[in-house]
């Protein structure tokens, strides 16, 4: 059991009528990082809180470090960044830190958090004073104060921009460096794709797919090739290697493919006269509905 | 616990509105009324004001410093960022609680300290010490009644909820205005906890016991108090 971080399995929540979770399974491995990716309303926060013992199920078993949620809470080896976890009045960074640190009974120092973080020079300052990123980084300095064994991130990024964002993430590579297993949960497949180890595609509550990021993309029809064509063919172009998607709009084509290097190489030879091609990583949008509507099928 | 203890007692040290609140209203009431010379039933008035303003200080203190910000940490999801620590449920309820009897002390240390200055009140220092222990001790259902408030009402208005609980017990148990209430009022006051800490301050200070029956409606208020407190804490944490 204890070779796993998280055990979950077979897990259902109801909210009146909703289902946010049906018969939800995955796991993480010790040491490894894993991306819950999904849509809003798909499941992810009601996973985490359930992973926290914040709520219970209604079904299923989880195991957190060999114990239960609220167990390995107690114990304070587990760390989390939650979307709707606020931060005081009238404390001072500082204050919440060296809160945390006792909390989790000073496995680090208040100053080597603060650092790790990147917050020594804002310490003296006011929970409400800080922008979005920074505040962030006080909850992320809270949830790895004691060492954590397991972490978990609810959207951590959510409300960033993209140079906040990736001033965050650098952040919690440097602390995740000691071995912990890290359960992130996010809407964006670029995230999922750079961060984690493995990523577990939640629709509607259930687990669309759990694969590497670049399986994922892979599965999602993970390029798409955009050129200029004099007279495209649907039919010839939907025959090209990789190929499993078609839009043609005039003389602009758009392909999803599976294998960008042989559709881009083939449509050169058998096809020709191509101009202006482009090819891009398919986004989350393409990627979710192109993975919901396959399991959805079957 | 320690640590969580630390954490409130600074958060509570750098409010300046709740000290002045706590410390500077009802030691100014007491420097404007309760310096009066002469006795009443043998016991000094000057020591009688000082009771009523330390029982302001100290219900004041333990319903604001025990419930007040709950409200506003519910809201802004500290609580619940707290929750997913290593901090227990009891530890955080026994923390709020602690907290409210510690913070009935600098109130009442103001009021003593002007009694002894400005009032001239002259006590024996065994007396002195069962009153602030009396006190201290007293102040528990109103920190349990501020911290019920606190998880039940919402922002600006759980605020306003303890202060108006807080004035209205202070007026129903004697602590604020003088003499008999009228009518049914009267026996109604005999009932509350403010009634009860004031009078047993009073028999303090004149060399009794408390009645027994000023110890019951004070026992009677601190476990309804503590039972709503613990049922309203099930409720908001259940899945």
């Amino acid at each position: 059991m204890e070779n796993s971080a998280v055990l979950f399995h077979e897990v259902s929540k109801r909210f009146g009528t909703t289902r946010a979770l049906d018969h939800t399974s995955f796991t993480v491995g010790r040491g490894e990082t894993v991306a819950l990716l999904g849509h809003n309303g798909a499941g992810k926060s009601t996973a985490v809180d359930l992973m926290l013992g914040l709520r219970r199920p209604d079904e299923g078993d989880i195991t957190i470090l060999g114990t239960s949620p609220s167990r390995a809470v107690a114990s304070g080896r587990v760390g989390a960044l939650l979307q709707t976890g606020g931060l005081p009045d009238g404390a001072t960074i500082r204050d919440i830190v060296r809160l945390a640190c006792g909390l989790y009974g000073g496995k680090r120092h208040v100053g080597e958090v603060l650092e790790l973080a990147g917050l020594t020079e804002l310490a003296g300052r006011q929970a409400t004073e800080l922008s979005g990123g920074q505040a962030q980084r006080v909850r992320f300095a809270i949830a790895v104060s004691g060492r954590p064994d397991l972490l978990f991130l609810d959207e951590p990024t959510v409300a960033l921009d993209v140079e906040a964002r990736r001033e965050f993430w650098a952040v919690v590579r440097g602390a995740a460096e000691g071995g912990a297993s890290v359960a992130f949960a996010t809407h964006y497949l670029e995230e999922a794709d750079q961060f984690a180890d493995r990523v577990v595609v939640l629709s509607h509550g259930r687990v669309v797919a759990d694969a590497t990021p670049s399986a994922i993309k892979a599965m999602a029809g993970g390029r798409t090739v955009r050129c200029v064509l004099a007279a495209p063919d649907p039919q010839r172009l939907l025959a090209l290697p990789g190929v499993v998607d078609v839009t043609i709009h005039g003389n602009d084509v758009l392909l999803r493919t599976d294998d960008a290097d042989r559709t881009v190489e083939m449509l050169y030879t058998s096809i020709g006269g191509v101009r202006d091609l482009e090819v891009t990583g398919a986004g989350l949008e393409e990627a979710l509905i192109s993975l919901s509507s396959r399991k959805d099928q079957s | 616990m320690m640590s969580f203890m630390r954490f409130e007692i600074t958060r509570t040290a750098r409010n300046v509105k709740y000290l002045i609140f706590l410390i500077a209203v009802p030691v100014g009431f007491y420097l404007l009324w309760g310096r009066q010379s002469g006795d009443q039933d043998g016991v000094q008035i000057s020591a009688l004001a000082l009771v009523a303003m330390a029982v302001y200080a100290a219900t004041g203190g333990a319903l604001m410093a025990a419930g007040g910000g709950v409200a506003d940490d519910r809201a802004q999801g500290w609580i619940r960022q707290l929750k997913v620590t290593p901090l227990s449920d009891a530890q955080w309820l026994a923390g709020r609680i602690v907290l409210g009897v510690l913070m009935v002390l600098p109130g009442v240390a103001g009021v003593s300290l002007a009694g002894l200055l400005a009032g001239h009140v002259h006590l024996p220092a065994g007396r002195w010490a069962a009153l602030i222990g009396l006190l201290l001790v007293g102040s528990l259902p109103f920190g349990l009644l501020g911290l019920f408030l606190g998880l039940i009402l919402r922002g600006k208005t759980a605020q306003l909820g303890i202060v108006v609980v807080f004035f209205a017990l202070a007026v129903l148990g004697g602590v604020i205005g003088a003499g008999a209430l009228p009518g049914v009022w009267e026996k109604i006051r005999q009932l509350t906890p403010s009634y009860g800490l004031v009078q047993g301050g009073n028999a303090v200070i004149a060399g009794h016991a408390p009645t027994v029956t000023q110890a019951v409606v004070l026992a009677v208020w601190t476990v309804v108090a503590g039972v709503a407190v613990i049922l309203r804490w099930r409720q908001s944490s259940g899945a």
